[in-house]
This record gives structure tokens, sequence and C-alpha cells, in this order.
């Protein structure tokens, strides 16, 4: 699966950092940073969630 | 009450339901949310000043009004729902969007983001142990108070969040009392209005001074970092730096506050679910936010208004008309969670939306859920025997954000 972020409308709360940790970070300022743009398994699932809790919809998983 | 089936425009707003509503029990949304569910899931309401608005009660709706571009929180917008008369007029004062979390994109991208790099997930785990030595200290002191009771308010749930709040944005120790006590008085349904503004202006000058103290002398704090990154490359005027200072203070230790103290009282409440706990403290961060879901302490807040037509849940909701998002409704919505009335701090309740939806969601989700996990998790360990001591049925409740003026509690 492959995941896409889009940092120009993230918001910075953090909701993928904390539900996804080994997918995605944030920088120094806050804003979301990709860490894997494939994932497989258990990633996959917990990057899901990452996408459906994403509130700025600056995540999308494309199968 | 009743909910009528007939178009909104043939119904006059004086016809229509008064919100917000009276809950029956503390602990649960008011029951005609379920009705509005199940047979009309966005349903005309009349408010205080005689104004219509729209609730949104469903789970799915909820997520996606809170999402839409077509609403905005510009709640100087003349159809923008306010609740109630205090909050109206502190904010009549301002003119315009007071601060971020009543801009819209991108002016409320561009402010929020000045803050954003304080409450990232990385900066608040490094936040953990000084967090954990100030819940360690405030125990201790409870312990050490007289006759083994104390009200837990005062005692833990406010000055755990206080503390960690004004310490984050350099605010001196020494003062925090006393700023509490004006930040009291700037909101809740009761206010009378001259106080509130009053209070404001108060508050105002407070932080006003202390940013010209940390211009003569800079520190590592948040605020020293703003007036260099910000204030002075002229990204912010000094109003408005110190109207965003003051929701900060306001908003980081309130709706925790209250959340502490719900979320003990529910375990208080629930021996088999607290025995669990207990037992296994890792199911914590899972009962964290089961009772986020289940308390949804902020139950008011998320009102916008329409800026487009918008279709939703079968109704139009038109450009200039207000939206209440009832996070409560969508966190009690059986179809996103199986027995919603049921607290069960095993259940995955992750997606919840007490911290709202949309580019609004609240920015200090990841600093509440630590304190959350710290405090309850402490609290457990080093007070089992902790138990209510006083009847429930004497509480007294606060409406606004919904929580508890006091709570004495014994060992
Ligand atoms: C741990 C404490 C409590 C919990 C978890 C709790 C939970 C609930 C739940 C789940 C319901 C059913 C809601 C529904 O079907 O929509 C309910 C109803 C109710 N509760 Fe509580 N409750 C608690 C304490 C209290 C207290 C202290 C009062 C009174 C001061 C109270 C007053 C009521 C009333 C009047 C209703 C009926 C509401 C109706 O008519 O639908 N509850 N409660
Ligand atoms: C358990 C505690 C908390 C709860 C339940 C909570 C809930 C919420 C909710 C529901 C919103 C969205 C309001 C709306 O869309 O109209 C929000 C926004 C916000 N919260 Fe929290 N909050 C909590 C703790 C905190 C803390 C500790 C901070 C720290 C600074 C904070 C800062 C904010 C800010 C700045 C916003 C506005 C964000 C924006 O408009 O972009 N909150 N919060
Ligand atoms: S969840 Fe979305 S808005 Fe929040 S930090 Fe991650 S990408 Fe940004």
């Amino acid at each position: 699966m492959r995941v896409v972020v889009n940092t120009s409308t993230c918001v910075g709360g953090g909701q993928c950092a904390s539900s996804a940790e080994t997918v995605f970070t944030q920088d120094d300022q806050g804003l979301v940073v990709l860490l894997k743009a494939d994932v497989q398994g258990e990633e996959a699932e917990a990057a899901r969630l990452a996408a459906f809790l994403c509130p700025s919809r600056s995540i999308t998983v494309e199968e | 009450m009743t909910l009528t089936h007939e178009p909104s425009a043939s119904a006059s707003a004086d016809e229509l339901p008064a919100f917000p509503m009276a809950r029956e029990c503390p602990f649960s949304p008011p029951r005609a949310y379920r009705q509005m569910r199940e047979e009309r899931p966005v349903a005309p309401v009349r408010l205080w000043n005689g104004n219509k608005a729209w609730l949104v009660t469903r789970f799915d709706d909820v997520r996606k009004i809170l999402a839409d571009k077509r609403i905005s929180n510009n709640i100087t917008h003349p159809g923008f729902p306010v609740l109630y008369a205090a909050r109206a007029a502190v904010m009549q004062q301002h003119g315009k969007p007071p601060y971020f979390h009543f801009m819209d994109p991108p002016e409320h991208t561009e402010h929020r983001r000045m803050f954003t790099q304080d409450f990232s997930v990385i900066r608040v785990k490094e936040l953990e142990e000084e967090i954990q030595s100030i819940v360690d200290e405030l125990i201790d002191e409870m312990l050490a108070g007289a006759d083994r009771s104390a009200d837990y308010v005062k005692a833990i749930a406010l000055p755990i969040p206080t503390r960690v709040i004004a310490r984050i944005l350099g605010f001196p120790y020494a003062d925090v009392a006393e700023l509490q006590g004006m930040m009291n008085a700037t909101s809740g349904f009761g206010q009378d209005p001259e106080v509130a503004k009053r209070s404001y202006t108060r508050l105002n000058d407070y932080v006003s001074e202390l940013i010209a103290r940390k211009e003569a002398n800079p520190s590592t704090d948040t605020i020293s970092r703003l007036i260099s990154d910000q204030l002075h490359p002229g990204n912010i005027d000094r109003p408005g730096l110190i109207r965003v200072i003051l929701f900060l203070l306001i908003v980081g230790h309130e709706t925790t506050t209250s959340m502490i103290a719900l979320g003990t009282l529910m375990l208080l409440e629930h021996d088999e679910q607290r025995e669990k706990l207990i037992k296994d403290p890792s199911l914590m961060q899972n009962a964290v936010e089961e009772l986020l879901r289940y308390l949804s302490i902020v139950h008011l807040t998320t009102c916008r208004v329409a800026i487009e037509d918008i279709e939703i849940g079968g109704e139009t909701i038109k450009a200039g008309e207000g939206v209440v998002a009832l996070v409560s409704s969508a966190n009690r919505d059986a179809s996103q969670f199986e027995n919603p009335d049921v607290l069960d701090i095993e259940r995955d309740a992750r997606t919840h939306v007490a911290f709202g939806f949309g580019v609004h969601q609240c920015l200090g989700q990841t600093l509440a859920r630590l304190e959350l996990r710290i405090t309850l998790n402490s609290i457990l360990r080093r007070i089992p025997t902790l138990k209510l001591a006083q009847p429930i049925d004497d509480l007294k409740f606060k409406a606004y954000i919904n929580g508890v003026q006091s709570m004495t509690v014994a060992w």
C-alpha cells in the first residue's frame, strides 16, 4: 500500500505520529513527515487508521 | 421535545426547540440527541438571541461538516451561532477573529503553525518526566493533608494542567493562582457580561506586562520564542499575541482539569473497570480514549457558520446559517460505537471526535492525553483506596465545558 501526505494542509495535531509512529513523524515545526511510503501488514493497518483520523484530510492511502 | 419533519422554512425560529438543551444526566448528552440521530440527524434549533441554527448529530455527518471547506469558524460573522450572552459580549469587543481558533484557512493555517511545534508528539514526549514529577508532588501534598480527605479538583485536577501549560508558555509559577481566578471570571453561562469584559481586560494587561518583561529578559520558553520569531518580524501584532497567549493558557488547563476530575470519578464509580486498570496499567492508553469519548466534555464549542449552501443529512444549510456539530452526540452514535452508553475501557474508541475534527481539531491533544495517562495511572497506583466522599447527586457541575466545581474524595 502507498501512503501520500500533503504538508500544505497539515495542522500538526499529531494524530498520525501517535497512531502510526513508524510511518509518520513531525518535523521541527510540528508538520507531518512521511517515514515510509510503501507499507504492508500492521503498518498498512496503522496508516489506514491515521488517514481516517487525520482531521485535515492530509493523508491518503492507495491500495 | 417533538421533532417536526416539515421543512424548516415553514417554522419560524421561535417555534423551534431551544439550544443549548439541558442534560437529564450529568454524564450523558441530552436525551433529545438520540432521537435526532435516529429521526432528524440535521435539525433546526433556536438560540438565546432568537437566531436559528442547525444541529448535526451523527458520527459521519459531524466529521463531514467539521472537515467541510464551506464552513467558517469566524465568530464575528453575523450568522455565527454564539451560544450565550457573555461570550457574545467578549467577542464583539474584538471586531475581528481574536486568535487563530476563530480564523479560517489560509490565515488559520499560518497562525496555528506558530504554535504547532510546542505540542508535537516529539516535544510532548520530552515533557513526560517533568509532568510525572508535578503529579507526584501534588499527590504527596494531598496525602500529607489533614484527615485523609481533600477536594480533588483543587488538589489534583486543576493544578496539574495549570502548572504544565504555564511551564510550556513561560508564565511565572507564582502568578498562576491569581491568573486562574481572573480566567474563571471570563467564561461560563451564568457569567455577568460586564464582569467577563472587565476580567478579560485585567488578563490582557497582565500578559502585556509579561511580554514586556520577556522582551527585556528573553529565556527559552514559548513566549520568548514568539516575541523573537513572530512579534518582532511583524507576523503577529502585540494585541494579537496577547490574545492568543491567553487563549492557550485558558484552553490548556480548563479542559484537562475537567477530564482529570470526571475521568477519575468515572473510574471510582466503575469498580470492575478500575480493578482491571490497577492490575494492568498498560490498558490506560486505551482507557483514556474511552473516557474522552464517553465524557465528551467539550460538547458545545464546535459551532460554525455556513459560507455556502451545504446539503447534509437530507437538509440544506443555507449560506449564513449557523451549525453546531455535536461531538458528544457523534461519540454516542451506535453506528460507530457499539453499546455507546456503556463505559468500556477495553473498547476501541480511538476514532472518537472528543477533540473535534477538521482543521480546528485540538492542538493540545497529545499533551492532554499524556497528562491524563500519567495522572490517572499515578492516582490508581498510589491511592488504590481512593473513593468519592460525598453523595454523587450533590456534585455541582459546570455547563459549558462539562466538569465539576469541586469533588470531595477520601482514602
Ligand atoms: C457514574 C455516574 C453516572 C453514569 C455513568 C451515568 C450514566 C447514565 C446513562 C448511561 C444513562 C442512560 C442515558 C441514555 O439512555 O441516553 C443515564 C440516565 C440518567 N441519569 Fe445518569 N449516570 C451517572 C450518574 C447520574 C447522577 C449522579 C444523576 C443525577 C444527579 C444522574 C441522572 C440521570 C437521569 C435523570 C437519567 C435519565 C435520563 C433520561 O431520562 O433519559 N445520573 N445515566
Ligand atoms: C482533555 C482535554 C482537552 C479536550 C477534550 C480538548 C478538546 C478540544 C476540542 C473539541 C477542540 C475543537 C474545538 C472546535 O473545533 O471548535 C479543541 C481545540 C483546541 N484545543 Fe483542545 N482540548 C483539550 C486540551 C487542550 C490542551 C491541553 C491544549 C493546550 C494548549 C489545547 C489547545 C487547543 C487549541 C489551541 C484549540 C484550537 C485549535 C484550532 O482552532 O486550530 N486543548 N480542543
Ligand atoms: S494527522 Fe494530519 S493534520 Fe495531524 S499532523 Fe498528521 S498529517 Fe498533519
